[in-house]
């Protein structure tokens, strides 16, 4: 799975799921308040009738007042009366402390239901009865929790396998490109090193003063599309080539490299310099170095102006490549990493230049930073 | 002899012994089921002792149709009670005491 396509299904998975969780939330929430309502009331309405019977004896020991009032005791529920000053004035209630705030609210495994009476036999103003929360509505609860996260995990099923289908036109077409791209880079090859040899020989041999700038672009064309290769190479086989980790001299790479592309700087009339603060080197595979540093190189040499200087600095645990072209704004900085991503159509190439360096860098967990200004230039700093 | 220490001492008891409220009530007061049915009247109108306790000193220190606990027939009957002459302080340990001694709290068990 590509990292593009990764990152648009989760986008995808969590715009997706987040809207349906919150109306599937919302519709849970809905039917469970309509349960509890349909509960309380039908709670409410014999709760009353609890109320009721302790005020009846109230009233009938106020008005008879012979003895002592035993206060009456059930089974079903707990009660208390309480003065108006809210003054406790007799309760069997588990929980003696009453919020009279509200006049029905639940506390642990009861609810409670305050009652406002009068005229205040016995002194009292408030009947509170203490219930056992109703098992149903606890039950009811659970169903919904569980029915959420069936449907919750229904519907990740379903969103995973639509973003499939969706993304999957996109995803061929991918597909067809990387075949192309491999099949043509197998068939590349040969000619390539066929072209670069034969020059090499004829500049061997010696050549008409005319032809010399003739031979140097032919020369500047076959790296070009050598460069080319490589990446695609390194990019088809993901990464996979064989790797063979040694201390390298990155110094000694960045000289050979610049010599490399000697001519392509020539044929831009650019100047190089390299300044080497202190010897540096790291352990890393040759090939992988090659292609982190010629992308570099060649990114330099394709978006710097004509006639400019790249600076090239190395120091212990760094090295930076330094260019005065177009730059970068923010914008372009932050997509910069996807493959396929090119700024500038007029020059050459794939757009994998930093698709590869960005694998690179994150395969021997070095660090990139780059610093570019608009029409100003780039700094490329690669540091471990 | 004997009698003199008796009647001496029946009278130290009955002058340190009694409170405010058998002082200064419960002679005109007499029947207990009198003082039940005042508090029965005042408890059903005003429910806590604190506001029980504030109605009837508001009532004996100004009596009025508009502040008593008794029902329109009973004043009809009996007029209003005369206004008290007792202090602040030994009318307000009064009504405490009897508050105390006829609370319909202390009824229920």
């Amino acid at each position: 799975m590509y990292s593009a396509e990764r990152k648009t299904i989760i986008s995808i998975l969590v715009l997706y799921l987040t809207s349906t969780i919150i109306i599937i939330y919302l519709l849970s929430n809905n039917y469970y308040e309509h349960e509890k309502e349909k509960l309380q009331l039908e709670e409410e309405r014999i709760v009353l009738g609890y109320a009721k019977k302790i005020y009846n004896i109230l009233e009938d020991f106020h008005n008879k007042l012979q003895g002592k009032l035993i206060y009456p005791r059930y089974e079903e529920f707990n009660s208390a009366i309480y003065d108006i000053d809210k003054n406790e004035l007799y309760s069997t209630l588990k929980d003696k402390e009453i919020n009279f705030d509200d006049r029905f609210y639940y506390k642990g495994d009861y609810s409670y239901f305050i009652y406002d009476v009068k005229p205040y036999y016995m002194g009292t103003s408030y009947i509170v009865i203490e219930l056992k929360n109703h098992i149903i509505l606890k039950s009811v609860g659970e169903n919904v929790i569980l029915l959420t996260l069936f449907i919750i995990f229904i519907v990740i099923i379903t969103s995973l396998f639509l973003v499939k289908l969706i993304l999957k036109p996109l995803r061929n077409n991918l597909k067809l490109l990387d075949k192309f791209i491999k099949d043509t880079t197998h068939e590349l090859n040969t000619p390539i090193s066929t072209i670069i040899t034969n020059v090499e020989l004829l500049e061997k041999d010696g050549i008409e003063e005319k032809c010399i700038n003739k031979i140097k672009r032919i020369k500047n064309a076959s790296k070009t599309i050598s460069n080319i290769y490589e990446d695609l190479v390194f990019v088809t086989l993901n990464h996979k080539i064989s790797t063979k980790n040694e201390i390298i001299d990155i110094s000694e790479i960045l000289k050979q490299r610049v010599e490399y592309f000697k001519t392509l700087f020539e044929s831009k009339n650019l100047t190089v310099s390299i300044k080497k603060e202190n010897n540096s080197s790291l352990f890393i595979d040759r090939n992988k170095i090659v292609r982190l540093v010629d992308n570099l190189i060649s990114n330099a040499i394709k978006y710097t102006n004509r006639s400019t200087h790249i600076q090239i600095n190395i120091d212990k645990n760094s090295f930076q490549i330094i260019d005065s072209g177009n730059g970068m704004s923010k914008k372009e900085i932050s997509t910069i990493f996807n493959r396929y991503t090119r700024f500038d159509e007029t020059q050459g190439g794939f757009g994998l230049g930093y698709n590869i360096i960005y694998a690179i860098v994150k395969e021997y967990n070095l660090k990139i930073k780059i610093d570019s200004k608009v029409n100003e230039g780039t700094c490329i700093n690669i540091y471990w | 002899m004997h009698k003199y220490i008796l009647v001496i001492f029946f009278f130290v008891y009955t002058l340190l012994g009694s409170n405010e409220f058998e002082k200064n009530c419960t002679l005109c007061h007499l029947q207990d089921t009198q003082l039940k049915m005042i508090m029965s009247k005042y408890t059903l109108k005003f429910s806590s002792q604190r506001i029980i306790e504030n109605a009837m000193f508001d009532y004996l220190k100004s009596p009025s149709r508009e502040n008593s606990a008794m029902h329109l027939g009973f004043l009809n009957k009996f007029g209003i009670k005369e206004k008290t002459n007792l202090k602040d302080e030994e009318l307000r340990k009064s009504i405490h005491q009897y508050n105390k001694k006829y609370s319909f709290t202390e009824l229920i068990e």
